[in-house]
């Protein structure tokens, strides 16, 4: 009896994201998997609402993610870097919803009015006073918009850099491609949303138009 | 962009410094980045929801704990010996008490007679004593009285026997004094004829 409990309970403390997955793909041990959730669905969701630039999808892609994760636990390879693993899943679930947005003709990713849009709705701190938090929410507003007038590979590029902050080696390691290409991405993508931000602040009313890139690029392997 | 985002390795960053002090459009450029990078920070993301699947994990916890505590539970119920036969228990001890028990009761009932003797014993003797006292005090002033009677009785004996002696004394003097006198008389009344009686008669 004490056996079956400390198991878990070793399991939950002391093991790695690798070792977890390893768990999870060998004998589909459920502690494991609960243990990579609580660890990793923070940042899944963190990443999945920049790149959709919306909060409700994120939490369905969030949810989707780690389906997937379990789905294709077969295809871990074990020696690889879970992360890397993981982010792949969830940016090829954020270009999918992206593609299937754009397919719809849908707007609501770049309209501050739609109705599950906003992020800005839902990012109330608690603490500051309305006026203030008012212009908190226009700014994040201006943020988000921007942002999502970047391209994909912009955008993911800057979402991994600066909001997930995984360096540039780990970066080129999940997009596989050159660490020179992403940090000459990064930095395109820095003077194209200052340029989108300074547009934004000189003209109040933006309108309602996707821009989302018509071919979004595709990360390989865990699909 | 390694240098913005703190990636260059010490000496390349204070070279990067250098070049920046030097070349202004360099300069422009990193601080038009940084001032996107500031931008970017005033994107707070909302907090995800509670998750359901960490309610679940407890919940699973919850479950898996009330089937181990179950198990051991139905396991030592059936795992326990059987409850010996009743009579059977008592039968076999009944013979090894029995005398261990009647000492017992004995002992406590001799113990118990003692203490309940003592109490008697105690009270009686209170009793007696008290009694005792009464009876001496009682004796004491019987005593006292006839002692004090009779020194009465002594005292008047004395007064009385004084009296009669001094009464007797003076009778006694009186009487000596009447001798006394009688005694002169008769002397005077003798004296000349029996101090020169005559030869002729001899």
């Amino acid at each position: 009896m004490s056996r079956s409990l400390l198991i878990p309970l070793a399991s939950a403390l002391f093991l790695s994201d690798e070792q977890a997955m390893w768990r999870v793909q060998s004998q589909e041990d459920p502690h494991a998997f609960a243990r990579l959730m609580d660890r990793w669905r923070k940042r899944v969701y963190g990443l999945c609402a920049r790149m959709t630039g919306d909060s409700h999808r994120a939490e369905d892609l969030t949810q989707e993610t780690f389906t997937r994760l379990f789905v294709h636990r077969k295809s871990y390879v074990p020696t690889a870097r879970f992360s890397t693993f993981l982010w792949r899943i969830a940016l090829n679930l954020c270009y999918d919803e992206l593609r299937r947005v754009q397919r719809r003709g849908e707007c609501s990713l770049d309209d501050p009015q739609g109705e599950t849009s906003s992020l800005g709705e839902v990012l109330v701190d608690p603490e500051p006073a309305p006026d203030e938090r008012l212009v908190q929410r226009e700014r994040a507003e201006l943020v988000r918009t921007a942002l999502l007038r970047l391209s994909e590979t912009h955008r993911t590029a800057l979402v991994l850099r600066h909001f997930e902050q995984l360096k540039f080696r780990e970066i080129a390691e999940v997009l596989e491609i050159p660490e020179g290409t992403v940090k000459s991405r990064m930095a395109e993508a820095m003077t194209q949303l200052n340029h989108h931000l300074n547009l934004l602040l000189r003209k109040e009313s933006t309108p309602c138009k996707t821009i989302l890139n018509p071919n979004p690029p595709k990360v390989t392997q865990a699909r | 962009m390694d240098y913005l985002y703190k990636e260059l390795p010490r000496k390349d960053r204070t070279a990067m410094r250098g070049h920046l002090r030097d070349c202004a459009s360099c300069r422009a450029q990193v601080e038009a980045w940084r001032g996107t990078m500031r931008a970017l920070n005033q994107w707070p993301l909302p907090r995800p929801r509670p998750s359901a699947g960490t309610a679940r994990v407890f919940l699973k916890w919850g479950i898996a704990a009330l089937l181990v505590l179950g198990t051991g539970f139905i396991f030592g119920r059936f795992s326990a010996p059987a409850a010996p036969d009743l009579k059977t228990l008592q039968a076999a001890l009944e013979p090894a008490l029995k005398p261990a028990l009647a000492a017992d009761l004995r002992q406590a009932l001799r113990a118990d007679l003692l203490a309940q003797w003592q109490k008697v014993f105690q009270a009686d003797r209170a009793r007696l004593a008290a009694q005792l006292k009464q009876i001496q005090s009682a004796q004491y002033e019987a005593l006292d009285a006839q002692v004090q009677e009779l020194e009465s009785q002594r005292l008047m004996d004395y007064v009385d026997l004084r009296r009669d002696l001094e009464t007797l004394a003076l009778a006694t003097q009186t009487a000596l004094q009447r001798a006394q006198g009688q005694l002169v008389q008769l002397a005077v009344l003798t004296q000349p004829e029996n101090l020169n009686p005559k030869p002729s008669t001899k």
